[in-house]
């Protein structure tokens, strides 16, 4: 296969048909629990990408020859230790460091995220690296949009209003709670997969 | 006997009220896995169990060296207090029975390194309570965990037949029953 071909079946799987979010379930808790408008979500998606990928990236040169134990305690140390810069990162600007207060225990909580628990170990780290660094780019993204997308809808269902200004005749309060959040991914869930059957026939 | 049930129903109200996934949503992915396979979910919830309580009792020593601007490292702290659980546990459980060992080590992989079990490290982190009330909440998050496994395995397969649409059928009907669980759990709290 060329590298064509590798990339679109890299794309394919990590936005669409493995998508961490609607289709796989995979770090469904901070998006329902503080995922509640367009700007929660960017700066949650920003925050797992820069944990997620990094320590994806990094973390691909511990040796297989240390115990599985060893690695996995390795692999989430060193996504604790990279949470670090990011926390300070996203601290340092008065907006910024709202938005990112406002995402509470759920943005430490990307340090266990099963991309770096499970992924790596049942999938990324037996590939070759470049191709998975490139897997492992396209699941973060498919996540990233995903998230802004379910962000985005939920703030207009929940407010009615669009950056302010008012485009639905009516809101949904509740889909901001915890529970709200719960049926309302399980209804975009659905939707992604019925879109999936439509263009690839299988989900 | 009236005592016995008062305590007990008091601590499943405990167990459903302080739900760590029906009220926070931390652990929902796991649960959904577990939920596919309950055989082991005895073992599971007992392993969640214990590493929520010992690194829990580990944490909360940790954390009294950790102040002021130093606490950013604190995720890297719970981590090194659930790795040390993490290998405890492997290793007594290699001295004990290396047949208990083969079957339930991938059970204590699974255990360690979930949300469910680092995020009450930190929600017990925030409110800055006592040990005994931590240690409490911890076995609460164990507890609960298996709990809301359980209630959602019974009706698994049933989420996942073939009655329920296609595109609803398995994660997505899982995903609306767990948020009708938490309405409830919602409704009970208010």
């Amino acid at each position: 296969m060329n590298e064509k071909v590798f990339t679109r079946d890299a794309e394919r799987e990590g936005m669409l048909t493995k998508n961490p979010l609607f289709a796989s379930g995979a770090v469904l808790a901070p998006a329902i629990a503080v995922c509640t408008d367009f700007f929660s979500a960017s700066v949650l998606a920003m925050v797992f990408t820069a944990v997620t990928f990094t320590t994806v990236a990094i973390c691909s040169f511990v040796p297989r020859k240390i115990v599985y134990t060893l690695r996995i305690i390795l692999y989430t140390l060193v996504a604790s230790l990279v949470y670090v810069p990011v926390h300070l990162f996203f601290m340092s600007g008065e907006v910024l460091s709202q938005m990112y207060l406002g995402l509470g225990i759920y943005a430490p909580l990307l340090v266990t995220n099963s991309l770096i628990t499970h992924r790596t170990e049942s999938k990324f780290y037996r590939l070759s690296r470049p191709y998975m660094l490139k897997l492992a780019a396209f699941y973060v993204i498919g996540y990233d949009l995903a998230l802004t997308v379910f962000g985005w809808l939920r703030g207009l269902l929940t407010t009615g209003t669009l950056l302010g200004v008012k485009v639905l005749p009516f809101s949904l309060p509740s889909l901001a709670t915890l529970y709200g959040g719960f049926i309302l991914l399980a209804v975009v869930s659905a939707a992604f997969r019925w879109f999936l059957e439509i263009i690839t026939g299988t989900y | 006997m009236a005592a016995f049930w008062e305590v007990l129903l008091s601590a499943l109200a405990a167990v459903t009220l302080e739900n760590v996934i029906l009220t926070y949503a931390i652990g929902a992915s796991t649960l959904i896995e577990c939920a596919k396979s309950p055989k082991h979910l005895l073992s599971f919830g007992f392993f969640i169990t214990e590493f929520s309580v010992l690194s829990s009792f580990l944490a909360y020593f940790a954390e009294a060296h950790i102040e002021g601007r130093w606490r950013v490292l604190l995720p890297s702290v719970y981590i090194l207090c659930l790795g040390a659980v993490y290998i405890v546990t492997l290793v007594l459980m290699r001295i004990i029975s290396k047949k208990y060992f083969k079957s339930l080590r991938k059970y204590v992989h699974l255990s360690a390194f979930n949300c469910a079990v680092l995020g009450c490290l930190f929600i017990n982190g925030q409110g800055g309570q006592d040990l005994g009330t931590r240690l409490l909440f911890a076995a609460e998050v164990g507890v609960g965990f298996m709990l809301a496994t359980y209630v959602l395995a019974i009706n698994y397969k049933k989420l996942s037949s073939d009655k329920v649409p296609a595109s609803f059928r398995g994660f997505p009907a899982s995903l609306l029953y767990i948020g009708i669980l938490a309405m409830i759990v919602y409704g009970l709290k208010i």
